[in-house]
């Protein structure tokens, strides 16, 4: 007969983690054991009274006693951990006109001549997109303005701005806007109706001079750095430092000098940075601005490096992506961000509206659109109901290839819980929603900054995890260290 | 609590009553008891007197009010304190202290725990106690900051903590109301509604988690199942939007799991408004237990550190009570507060030259002979 084991595990994913083994359960705690211990604790030879044990426990596990309050936590932490699913789509981004003062070199949206009026929305499109935002169930609502460049059609932004408003105060929603904008056609009158209106600004700077023309480049060809420059400090000025951040694209171009690209950051009076790869669509893949997944690896690593220097010297200043995933690795709460969570956030976090009402899953999606392959599209605002669109198949199809917890080797990765998955990219570089991930750039791209970053958790310096808590709560170092206020 | 002491005249029943010091007669002077210097006077309609002088026999007789002479030091007593008057043996107990910030009620002398830590003297409850304390409550002042309900365990009164709740309400709608809990009853949700629904403006509940698993906290508690009841009281009252405060007594038993404590908590409780970790009371149980709980705060002060720094990265508001500014690092001062009740505070010898004196949070007058040894002046 059997013997009783003397404790009960619960479910939970591992690694190997140099010399140590990784576990990290549902609800994404993680610990270290060593071989050894972890050989005792699946072979039921754990003395239940050792550290090593209590610690397993504490941390739900393990338990030697009755299995409901354990069950009870990890459930409570799992919801916790899935809450940004509660309120289905809050980020609605609106793509209110094609035309582009720019032509840069990586360009995704393959936009059009600055004088093709025909491909703006127009205002009875923008009503019916705003109609379809406002059928959301999200208690809170973020609008951002895309294009093309959208302050070509400022018409409409200052349409959909007013319109929202108008809706928000029967929905009273937590209502708010953002113009996703290169800052080229700014002036006194736009700055004005922005700050009036508190309307956050996002723009892109790819780094010094010599790395943002590289790409970022008019119509005509000439570089956009100094105008881009001096509209930051003038919006800056106007709007408050907090109101308006820079979104650079990593390329071939500048993936050798981060760093410089961090100084044109901090010169610029940001306070953080989000160093992202670049997305291979559109004339991004023509053009050859790629680079391969160890070079960007070894560069990011180095700048995540001199980032954390810089804030040893006394500055705050932060790296965008690594503060998502530590924010998963570390806290208990819910980190929804569209392009790393499970599942994907595609549709059901964020939807995309197309100058014309057609409304995508993702702006990737409205890219492959554009190249002929309507993959991705939900429906249309003036032909289908908001049933239709956020209940019909596309979105069904893509959320159920999206959730790691079923996706091969994703399921048994012991980094799971604090990563994502992006059925769109998958289909548009593999073909297939679920894609391949050995040979997944993504995949390899996330697994290796996961793991990165575990490192450094796990070398646990405490002045390297006081620059971490100070981006994950956004204080500063100072703050941090001055332990207690009041 | 406070107490002086008199020779008790006229009455042998238990009085309580505010402290007048105005002979004069107002609309307030029926629950109040007079503390004046001497009885010139016949005085009409106070509960009692309190006087410091002396007076003879026969002329308290023909005053007719129960009085209690010859009180030392009766400038301890400030207009609108509370005290309970024992008439047979003249001891004067100040059950509220109007400038105090640390005042409270006992609420219950019974608990359904024996703690090997516990500081108190458990004894069954009585019924008149719960009608002395709502009518202390009533006889309290408005603008009073902070009055903790303590024990024993005020949760086993059940129906009537919630009356001392209403009457709170009532009484005192700014003050912010701690009650002093182990939790246990609180895996009751249904009860746990019921407070909550009383909707009181500023009510916390503070809650002591010994350990991070059952295995160590249930026996520090001496009771099976405590964590489990404990964790699911907290849950509840996180699900009824009631604050909670965490409470960790620091000891032998638990002093090297501190950093595992706050893991668990930030974990498992981050929605705690406050974490606070408190030296040991030497008192009651405690005393019998000394030599198994006492653990010096020169020993357990670098894990107390770890632990106070890991809950402050995390942004949780964490706090050190009962402790001496000289056993521990100068890093955890700011986290200090001076917590220990006036009248339960002392200060050593070696303290008088002390420069930090002011900030320091003192001892427990009980735990003296265990500190003695450490203590020397900053």
């Amino acid at each position: 007969m059997q013997s009783e084991k003397p404790y009960l595990i619960f479910p939970y994913r591992f690694m190997r983690f140099n010399d140590e083994v990784l576990l990290v359960n549902e609800a994404g705690e993680f610990i270290f054991p060593s071989k050894d211990d972890f050989a005792r604790l699946l072979c039921y030879q754990m003395d239940t009274n050792s550290e090593t044990f209590l610690n397993l426990k504490s941390k739900l596990f393990v338990t030697d006693s009755n299995p409901t309050l354990p069950i009870y936590l990890l459930a409570t932490k799992y919801r916790t951990k899935k809450s940004f699913l509660n309120n289905f789509t809050a980020l609605h981004i609106f793509i209110v006109t094609l035309r582009c003062n720019q032509k840069c070199r990586y360009c995704q949206a393959s936009s059009e001549d600055e004088t093709k009026t025909e491909f703006d929305m127009n205002l009875y499109t923008a009503k019916r997109c705003v109609d379809m935002v406002y059928k959301s169930p999200s208690p809170a609502i973020k609008i951002e303005f895309q294009g093309g460049e959208p302050l070509l059609n400022f018409e409409t932004v200052k349409y959909i701005v007013r319109y929202a408003k108008k809706l928000n105060r029967v929905y009273q929603k937590n209502l708010e806007f953002v113009v996703c904008t290169n800052l080229l056609e700014l002036n006194e009158r736009i700055l004005n109706y922005l700050e009036e209106h508190k309307i956050w600004v996002s723009t892109s700077l790819d780094g010094p001079r010599n790395l943002h023309d590289a790409n970022r480049i008019t119509r005509k060809g000439t570089g956009t750095y100094d105008i881009v420059r001096k509209n930051i400090q003038l919006a800056q000025d106007k709007l408050g430092i907090e109101r308006i951040s820079a979104l650079m694209v990593t390329t071939r171009d500048n993936v050798h000098k981060l760093n410089s690209v961090v100084d044109e950051y901090v010169n610029q009076r940001f306070n953080s940075i989000f160093i992202r790869t670049i997305h291979p669509f559109g004339r991004a893949a023509k053009e050859k601005l790629g680079y391969d997944v160890e070079t960007f690896i070894k560069n990011y690593k180095k700048t995540l490096d001199y980032i954390i220097r810089l804030n040893l010297d006394g500055m705050s200043f932060s790296e965008q992506y690594a503060t998502i995933i530590l924010k998963k690795i570390l806290t208990p709460f819910a980190t929804g961000f569209v392009d790393l969570q499970s599942p994907a956030g595609t549709g059901i976090s964020c939807a995309v509206y197309g100058y014309n009402g057609d409304v995508f899953v993702s702006d990737e999606a409205r890219m492959l659109s554009k190249i002929g392959d309507n993959r991705f599209l939900m429906g249309n605002v003036h032909k289908n109901s908001y049933q239709e669109i956020f209940n019909g198949k596309v979105i069904r199809e893509t959320i159920e290839n999206s959730c790691v917890e079923t996706m091969p080797l994703c399921s048994e990765c012991a980094f799971q819980t604090y990563c994502g998955a992006d059925p769109v990219r998958n289909y548009s570089i593999q073909g297939d929603l679920m894609g391949h991930r050995p040979t997944s750039e993504f995949h390899q791209i996330n697994y290796l900054i996961i793991h990165h970053l575990m490192e450094l958790i796990k070398q646990n310096d405490p002045d390297i995890m006081n620059i971490f808590w100070s981006w994950i709560t956004n204080r500063s170092i100072e703050e941090i260290k001055r332990s207690k206020t009041g | 609590m406070r107490q002086l002491k008199g020779i008790p005249l006229n009455s042998g029943a238990r009085i309580t009553g505010k402290i007048s010091k105005n002979p004069a007669k107002t609309r307030e002077t029926k629950n109040c008891i007079l503390a004046i210097v001497s009885i010139e006077k016949r005085l009409r309609g106070f509960k009692a007197v309190l006087c410091s002088s002396a007076i003879e026999e026969a002329k308290a007789i023909r005053l007719k009010i129960p009085i209690i002479h010859s009180v030392e030091n009766i400038e301890a007593l400030s207009e609108g304190d509370i005290v309970s008057l024992d008439m047979m043996t003249g001891d004067i107990i100040i059950v509220y202290e109007k400038n105090s910030i640390h005042n409270s009620v006992l609420a219950s002398t019974d608990c359904n725990c024996r703690c090997i830590m516990c500081p108190q003297a458990l004894a069954e409850n009585l019924k008149e106690n719960l009608k002395n304390n709502i009518e202390i409550i009533r006889m309290m002042d408005k603008r009073t900051p902070a009055l903790g309900i303590t024990g024993g365990e005020p949760l086993i009164l059940g129906d009537g903590l919630i009356k001392i709740l209403k009457e709170c309400k009532r009484q005192l709608p700014e003050t912010q109301i701690q009650i002093l809990t182990n939790g246990i009853l609180l895996k009751d949700n249904a009860y746990v509604r019921r407070i909550a629904r009383l909707r009181l403006k500023k009510l916390v509940f503070c809650v002591p988690l010994y350990a991070d698993t059952d295995t160590e906290h249930d026996f520090i508690m001496q009771r099976k199942g405590a964590f489990e009841d404990t964790i699911q009281g907290l849950y509840n009252l996180a699900t009824n939007r009631q604050l909670v405060e965490i409470r960790i007594v620091v000891m032998s038993l638990n002093y090297k799991r501190l950093p595992k404590i706050a893991e668990f908590i930030f974990h498992n409780l981050p929605f705690a408004i406050h974490v606070a970790f408190m030296g040991m009371e030497v008192e009651g149980t405690a005393r019998k237990n000394v030599e198994r709980l006492w653990v010096s705060p020169k020993e357990y002060s670098p894990y107390l550190r770890e632990t106070v720094f890991y809950l402050s990265q995390r942004d949780m508001n964490v706090s050190i009570y009962n402790e001496q500014l000289c056993l521990l690092p100068k890093d955890i001062w700011n986290f200090t507060c001076k917590s220990i009740s006036e009248w339960k505070n002392i200060y050593l010898e070696e303290c008088v030259d002390c420069r930090e004196k002011n900030r320091c949070g003192g001892f427990f007058a009980s735990s003296i002979e265990e500190h003695k040894r450490q203590i020397r002046p900053l």
